[in-house]
């Protein structure tokens, strides 16, 4: 990974506002292994997952006028703007029909495959700090982050009351916050 | 519900987790805007997600960072296509010599005829205008035709739906009315006819113009009579319009025949005019 541009945030939003080729370098060298984590989670096949990263590109290029700072971080938005190209891309006609979509083993069985490429982090041993997440806990913030599930539709996939749905994931994000607290 | 329960609940995590239905994110915008527990709440929820997403991070392949930053420079040029570049900053100051002034008499001349072309080009653009400023009174004055044309449409409706009105409350007036038709005794229109309902408990009479000849000249009336001991008696008048209408007439007890003849307007004591239509009873 190119090594991170120390930048104050508001200094970067100034650049991407300006339109200065410098603000989406930074950005890019900043920001595209999150965002790129995020998108190939969403969208398993590399060539369409790089075009969604494009696509991200060029939106945030074009929509940074939209940004606005008060209502949340740079990260924030960057990560809404991402996740919603590649779910829509998933929801896409061309993508169902091309058999691309995930199924819900995907998200079960994938969790070691997509942490072991390229990691952005150098923390060793990352793979096990995630799987100490209780698996059905870490599946239910996949389903309804990277696959974009209705509470609705995950209570439905994992076979559980739709009124347990908003504990679990208060239990999840909870234990999420106690894991990633200590070991980074 | 208390905030701490609202906290508890796991609704923030939902909505920071993208799956919040519309009322749901509406809940939690208003709960972050009113308390600020709320809204740390949802800070802690969102860098949890961000520190979770991060570790998680995917190295795009090194070829990746051209090819964005140069589609997105691409934008850029695309768009810049339809700005306006400025003119070079003209350079002050320059030494007057004969040429120039040559250079200024040709300028002038040229101005000139300039000039000439401009001013045939205003007098065209002029009478562009003119045509222009016709056109406008030919749509103002089309305006003001629909306008009658409106108002005559309006008063058409207004006679149809008054005629209407008079058709209904005859209608509902009779009861069981006999219907009795009447037929032609007028040579030269053999097809005329009228019908005249009876109703049987009122005694009422009703008159429905059928197929009498429609009354092009003005003055004139249709009048019905009912035949009472050998004697016409005055139904009233009536008149037979384009759009012919079922018409109230008044009670007649009782009466041997019907018929109808063409009077002046107003109707006529005692029948002077053509019979046209008939029936006994």
């Amino acid at each position: 990974m190119s090594p991170k541009i120390k930048i104050e945030e508001h200094e970067l939003v100034a650049l991407l506002k300006a339109h200065d080729q410098r603000g989406i370098r930074i950005l890019y060298d900043n920001y595209s292994a999150a965002l790129f984590g995020v998108i190939s989670r969403i969208i398993t096949e590399q060539e369409t997952a790089e075009d969604v990263l494009q696509e991200t590109f060029i939106k945030i290029w074009n929509n940074i006028g939209n940004y606005d700072a008060s209502k949340g971080r740079l990260f924030t938005w960057l990560l809404n703007l991402a996740r919603n190209l590649a779910i829509d891309k998933t929801r896409s006609k061309d993508f169902k029909s091309s058999g691309k979509v995930r199924s819900i083993e995907d998200f079960v069985h994938n969790i070691d495959r997509t942490s072991n490429t390229s990691l952005a982090v150098d923390h060793i041993g990352l793979n096990k700090v995630l799987d100490e997440l209780i698996p059905e806990h870490r599946v239910l913030i996949d389903l309804l982050y990277f696959g974009g599930y209705t509470q609705a539709e995950a209570a439905k996939t994992l076979d559980i009351p739709l009124g347990t749905v908003k504990t679990r994931v208060k239990i999840a994000m909870t234990q999420l916050r106690e894991i990633l607290g200590v070991k980074i | 519900m208390s905030v701490q329960d609202f906290i508890a609940s796991g609704l923030i995590e939902v909505y920071v987790l993208g799956a919040a239905n519309e009322t749901e994110q509406r809940e939690v915008e208003l709960m972050v805007s009113r308390h600020p527990e709320v809204k740390a709440a949802l800070e802690q929820a969102r860098e949890d997600l961000e520190s979770f997403v991060s570790v998680q991070g995917t190295e795009p392949r090194p070829e990746m960072r051209d090819r964005i930053l140069q589609a997105v420079e691409n934008q850029d040029n695309a768009e810049e296509k339809g700005r306006i570049i400025p003119l070079n900053n003209g350079r002050t100051g320059f030494a007057f010599s004969r040429t120039a002034a040559a250079a200024v008499i040709v300028l002038l001349l040229g101005s000139v005829a300039f000039n000439l072309y401009l001013f045939s080009d205003i007098r065209k653009a002029h009478d562009e205008v003119n045509l222009v400023s016709a056109q406008v009174k030919n749509l103002r004055d089309s305006v003001k035709t629909t306008a009658e044309q409106k108002q005559a449409l309006q008063a058409r409706f207004d006679t149809m739906s008054a005629s209407f009105r008079n058709s209904m409350d005859a209608m509902r007036a009779l009861e069981n009315p006999a219907t009795i038709v009447m037929k032609s005794v007028k040579n030269d229109v053999p097809q005329a006819q009228a019908v005249v309902y009876w109703c049987s408990n009122t005694r009422l009479v009703c008159i429905d113009p059928k197929t009498l000849p429609v009354q092009t000249e003005t003055g004139k009336d249709y009048q019905l009579w009912a035949i009472v001991d050998g004697k016409p008696v005055s139904v009233g008048v009536f008149s037979n319009g384009t759009d012919s209408e079922l018409k109230m007439m008044r009670v007649v007890p009782q009466a041997e025949a019907f018929a109808v003849t063409l009077e002046k307007k107003g109707g006529v004591a005692s029948p002077e005019g053509p019979m046209y239509v008939m029936a006994k009873i």
